[in-house]
């Protein structure tokens, strides 16, 4: 297995039940994620995203199917865990003890105390006037940022992140992706991002998968996803006469009267215009329309459902 | 390992609530009610004629906290603090926090001894307290406070102190153990609460249910299987350590031949111990941790 993927999962299964109450929560998912990217983990609620962090953390057990972290079973060899920083399902936390007690709790369990990084942490996630109070109090927004600085305590390789910006405001959340991409450009680390923030999801990741019903859908760079789905918009007349012209290369539909949508690159609009023009169709637009990331999601979890 | 113990301790302490009023409400208790014992020690003939007639000695009354450890209210209160210690991990989700820094089996184990230092460490302060506050009540009274009794010496108290220490250890993990088994298995604190108070309430309860089955079956020898119960080995132990004979119950010395000697007592609470501990790192070894 090659060292420079973070996570390997072959044939990943994982079934809750028996009987008629029987759930296949992940079926069959496997994946590598490099290490040094943002790697972001996408479904739509109960796609198995959680029970695969979970099985990737070693806390539940596939059914079958196995998990490598740097190249090193999870199941035979959890010390590879200490490779790994985690934020799973929301941060939670001791609520009688403060912020700052909870990380020291969790940093001397891992038995990597140091004050002064557990101090750094709390002043890189913007906790630092708010640790010494009781977590009880914390908002939702300021347990994920400590729990985000749970996660980096022990100063991890991989960092596995489920919705990280679950109750931040929009300038945390943002301060939140700063803060991921920066762990991965300037401290080479890996980030693996299970995220409903699509919009969040394309900006930060470099590599994405999409599980629906648990099984993977898609997975490739956003660019290459966006790419194979992308649209133009043509604006031209006569629309019937442009139509017959198009229609035997690329699928359209048209929009309102005086639109076409061809499902066709960027890279296909001097082909499309000369085309047109040769044919003495008036052309007098053609724009290219990126579908985001959410409408593509939206599109593949809904046509597999 | 140091820095797993001082992790366990600043969570289990840190539950100010739960660890005051199930473990250190013993030395606060063991001062309060002797600092009460003050009042009558000053003002009550009676209580001041009743001390000097037969005043007790330091080494006795440093002593006394031990017998409260084995009783069934202690080891009630025993379990709801293993409960939280066990149990509340999954009711506040937090061993997702923890296992991918620790391997299950340490984690588990370091509470069991935790635990088990707290508690010890908590009746040694009411010892302590004990000891020195019966001081001043018995000088109040006006009797003398000796340290030790007539033909008495240090290494027999220490032999005594030891040994009670021991006995009480045991009766913690135990108590632990069943209050952890519920855990894992409900992981709820009121669930572990449940099956650890049924567990002992059961135990206590066992006597009477094999006197009843051993006449209904004609076979009144059964209630021998009490004898291997823990609660009766602590109580023997203690019987042994404390008059030199075996722990006394009626319908044992009728039907069973008597009560088991100290070693085979020793021998059997270890079982127990050893045995209810692996089971429960047995089973929390293959557990799926899904909150």
């Amino acid at each position: 297995m090659d060292s420079t993927i973070a996570i390997h999962t072959d044939q990943l299964f994982k079934q809750f039940g028996r009987g008629k109450k029987q759930v296949k929560a992940v079926q069959d998912l496997s994946l590598d994620v490099k290490a040094g990217q943002v790697y972001g983990f996408l479904g739509p609620n109960g796609a198995g995203k959680t029970t695969t962090i979970r099985m990737l953390l070693d806390l539940i057990r596939p059914s079958s199917g196995a998990v490598s972290l740097y190249g090193r079973a999870v199941r035979r060899d959890t010390d590879v865990l200490n490779r790994v920083g985690a934020m799973v399902e929301g941060a939670t936390f001791y609520p009688f003890l403060t912020g700052r007690q909870n990380l020291e709790v969790m940093a001397r369990s891992g038995g990597y105390y140091d004050k002064k990084v557990v101090a750094d942490l709390i002043e890189q996630v913007g906790m630092a006037d708010r640790a010494d109070r009781r977590t009880r109090g914390y908002s939702t927004g300021m347990k994920q940022r400590m729990g985000l600085a749970a996660a980096l305590l022990g100063n991890p390789d991989l960092i596995i992140l489920d919705e990280p910006t679950n109750g931040l405001d929009p300038a945390g959340i943002q301060e939140i992706r700063l803060f991921i991409r920066e762990l991965v450009d300037k401290q080479g680390k890996t980030v693996f991002l299970s995220s409903h923030m699509l919009n969040e999801v394309e900006q930060v990741c470099d590599r994405v998968a999409i599980i629906n019903k648990g099984e993977l859908v898609r997975e490739g760079t956003v660019s290459e996803l966006l790419a194979a789905q992308s649209r133009l918009l043509i604006d031209a007349s006569p629309l019937d006469k442009a139509q017959s012209i198009l229609g035997d290369q690329w699928k359209l539909h048209v929009n309102g009267s005086t639109h076409l949508v061809a499902e066709a690159r960027r890279e296909d609009v001097p082909a499309i215009v000369r085309r047109l023009v040769e044919q003495q169709v008036e052309v007098y637009e053609v724009t290219p329309q990126r579908q985001t990331l959410e409408e593509y999601f939206l599109s593949v979890t809904q046509s597999e459902a | 390992m140091t820095q797993l113990f001082r992790a366990e301790w600043m969570k289990i302490n840190g539950n100010r609530f739960v660890a005051g009023m199930l473990v250190w409400i013993f030395p606060v208790g063991a001062i309060t009610f002797l600092s009460l014992a003050l009042i009558p020690a000053f003002a009550s003939d009676v209580f001041k004629a009743q001390v000097n007639a037969n005043p007790p000695t330091w080494s006795m009354q440093t002593l006394l906290p031990w017998a409260v450890i084995n009783s069934f209210v202690t080891r009630l209160a025993l379990i709801g603090f293993a409960a939280d210690v066990f149990a509340g991990e999954y009711q506040r989700s937090m061993w997702k926090n923890l296992l991918p820094r620790r391997r299950r089996v340490p984690l588990i184990l370091m509470k069991f001894f935790t635990m088990g230092v707290m508690v010890l460490l908590a009746f040694f302060l009411a010892c302590v307290f004990s000891g020195i506050w019966s001081g001043f009540v018995v000088r109040t009274a006006g009797a003398p406070y000796e340290t030790f009794g007539p033909n008495e010496t240090f290494g027999d108290f220490a032999r005594t102190f030891g040994f009670n220490a021991l006995v009480a250890y045991a009766s913690v993990l135990i108590a632990a153990s069943f209050a952890a088994l519920g855990g894992i298995i409900t992981r709820s604190i009121l669930g572990a609460v449940g099956v650890g108070a049924v567990f002992t309430i059961a135990e206590q309860g066992m006597l009477a249910l094999l006197f009843m089955i051993g006449n209904l079956l004609q076979i009144p020898q059964i209630i021998g299987l009490y004898k291997f119960t823990p609660g009766y080995n602590l109580s023997n132990i203690t019987s042994w350590a404390t008059s030199g004979t075996a722990y006394s119950l009626p319908p044992i010395d009728q039907y069973a031949g008597g009560g088991f000697s100290a070693e085979t007592s020793l021998v059997l609470v270890l079982l127990w111990v050893i045995g209810l501990m692996a089971l429960t790192v047995w089973l929390f070894r293959r557990q799926d941790i899904t909150t």
